[in-house]
């Protein structure tokens, strides 16, 4: 066997349930902030600080973005590199239970429906992610030699930035301290440049060669782009909190070089698959670095002085484009994948483990899980209307809150049925075992 | 003799399928090499547990060859070894 740092360790996997009923969960908490924006309305659009919005963006980004990334680390962290999150089955249920209580807590106190529960939220929310940012720091410095587990570490100790501020203005929020809005452009950049956008870019180093039959990413692109990304970061955020605004644009800009570069080498990638075959988790991931290239675009425009990106239209086209262009469309595509290749896989190893191969016949990866094409086109319906609302407003709200639910209710029944055809495998399996 | 599949430009899973119905497919002194553009953990611990030795070396058309044969038959093993040599 060839030590190969760069693949995929299978026999060190979790168990399934750890990774899958976040996964699953996940799509509902999301279908619960499009139900959001939907009975809302107009007034989510109004401004930034509309409550309604700063609901259904969290039940987005923390409900459905968080819970399945963490769900991803517990899982990616071990198989690529060998180096398991210590604690797993525990630290699985408590992160889990925390994240995904603490989105709604958040979302009903924030957004002024239950305010007293904004205090919940913080500590369901600090518990959680503060018992997973410790156990997966500590995987993640064991995992440092290999590039994904790299990112990952980066990613979590973002992470620690963005819960720590979040948790802090969310105590704002319930009256326990002063309010610091100035804050939340740093809890913003350090959750999407940071949080999502390293860890979508350490898990692409090994997802997208594999599902979507590229050729591998270039070695410095694995080696240093994460690592530049995140002291990109530090700069940006030293500059914005006193050190002077050639800091904050010096940092800023190689944000945006970084994702800019990675964005354009990922659609390269993809222009050079093996076999051109139409791949629903493909288009995902190139809407998403499509959304992404626009995304970065904006900031370097809004830097170099061309564009008002605190104005509320572009602040918004920025948080779609970036939210649900960029991180939704990739992890949506990836869901298509990984739910149902997981699934498979612990399939082969039951079978495996009875001693019935050849002697029974499981379903594969796409009859687990055909191609979602219709799934793929209600998302990108959805990225579209969320677009049209943010310029047209008024009843284009609630349409585009409803397609955002329906994009995430389909996925949810959609990996339901996967985990459905498991169950039924997996009992015919144990059937012939007698 | 040698059995050729390449597998390096197939989605998961239809490498692994493709592989294990390969390898029960040897006749007598027949070996399976497989052009494979990761390592394929899942297949070996299937491999071992079906009676089959395999061993995987740096290809040149893609990035790993693996080799496979029946445990129980040294001609097959020594045709390996040959081909390894070349």
């Amino acid at each position: 066997m060839i030590p190969g740092a760069g693949d995929l360790r299978f026999d060190r996997m979790p168990p399934l349930w750890v990774p899958l009923r976040a996964f699953v969960a996940a799509p509902l908490l999301g279908a619960a902030g499009g139900v959001t924006l939907s009975a809302v309305g107009p007034a989510a659009f109004a401004q930034r600080w509309a409550p309604g919005l700063i609901a259904a963006a969290h039940l987005v980004t923390v409900g459905f973005l968080t819970l399945v990334m963490v769900g991803a680390i517990l899982q990616v962290l071990p198989v690529v590199t060998g180096v398991p999150v210590p604690g797993t089955r525990r630290v699985g249920p408590i992160t889990q239970l925390g994240i995904a209580l603490g989105a709604v807590a958040l979302a009903a106190g924030v957004g002024g429906t239950l305010p007293e529960l904004s205090g919940v939220g913080a500590v369901l929310l600090g518990v959680g992610l503060g018992v997973f940012t410790v156990a997966a720091l500590a995987g993640a410095w064991q995992a440092r030699r290999n590039p994904t587990g790299r990112a990952m570490g980066l990613s979590v100790a973002s992470l620690v930035a963005v819960a720590g501020l979040g948790v802090f203005l969310l105590a704002g929020h319930a009256g326990w301290l002063t309010l610091r809005r100035d804050l939340t452009d740093v809890h913003l950049a350090w959750a999407l440049a940071g949080w999502v956008g390293l860890l979508v870019m350490g898990v692409s180093f090994q997802v997208v060669p594999m599902f979507q039959v590229t050729p591998t990413y270039p070695k410095v692109v694995e080696r240093f782009l994460p690592a530049l990304g995140f002291a990109g970061l530090i700069v940006w955020t030293a500059g914005r909190l006193g050190a002077g605004p050639v800091l904050a644009t010096t940092g800023i800009l190689t944000v945006v070089a970084v994702f800019g570069a990675y964005a354009v080498t990922t659609l390269r990638l993809q222009s050079r698959r093996r076999r051109k075959l139409p791949d629903p988790t493909t288009d995902a991931w190139r809407l998403g670095m499509g959304s992404l290239l626009v995304a970065v675009s904006m900031v370097a425009a809004s830097t170099m002085g061309a564009l008002d990106l605190a104005a509320t239209p572009p602040t918004l086209v920025f948080g779609v484009l970036a939210v649900f262009g960029f991180g939704v469309s990739v992890i949506e595509g990836m869901l298509y994948k990984i739910v149902p290749f997981l699934s498979w896989l612990h399939l082969q190893n039951v079978i495996t483990s009875r001693d019935l191969v050849g002697r029974v016949k499981i379903r594969n990866m796409r009859q687990l899980l055909p191609p979602p094409r219709g799934h793929f086109t209600a998302h990108a319906a959805a990225l579209g209307m969320l677009l049209v609302a943010v310029v047209l407003r008024g009843f284009w709200v609630r349409l585009a809150g409803l397609a955002v639910a329906v994009d995430f209710g389909w996925l949810a029944l959609i990996l339901i049925g996967v985990v459905r055809r498991h169950h039924e495998d997996r009992r015919s399996i144990m059937a012939s075992v007698g | 003799m040698e059995r050729l599949l390449d597998v390096s430009e197939l989605e998961p899973c239809e490498p692994l399928e493709l592989s294990l119905a390969a390898a029960e497919d040897l006749g007598p002194g027949e070996y399976l090499r497989v052009l494979h553009r990761r390592e394929p953990f899942p297949l070996y611990r299937i491999l071992d547990d079906r009676g089959f030795a395999h061993r995987t070396v740096p290809g040149e058309r893609t990035a790993f060859e693996i080799f496979v044969w029946r445990r129980t038959d040294p001609e097959a093993r020594r045709a390996v070894d040959h081909a390894l040599d070349r």
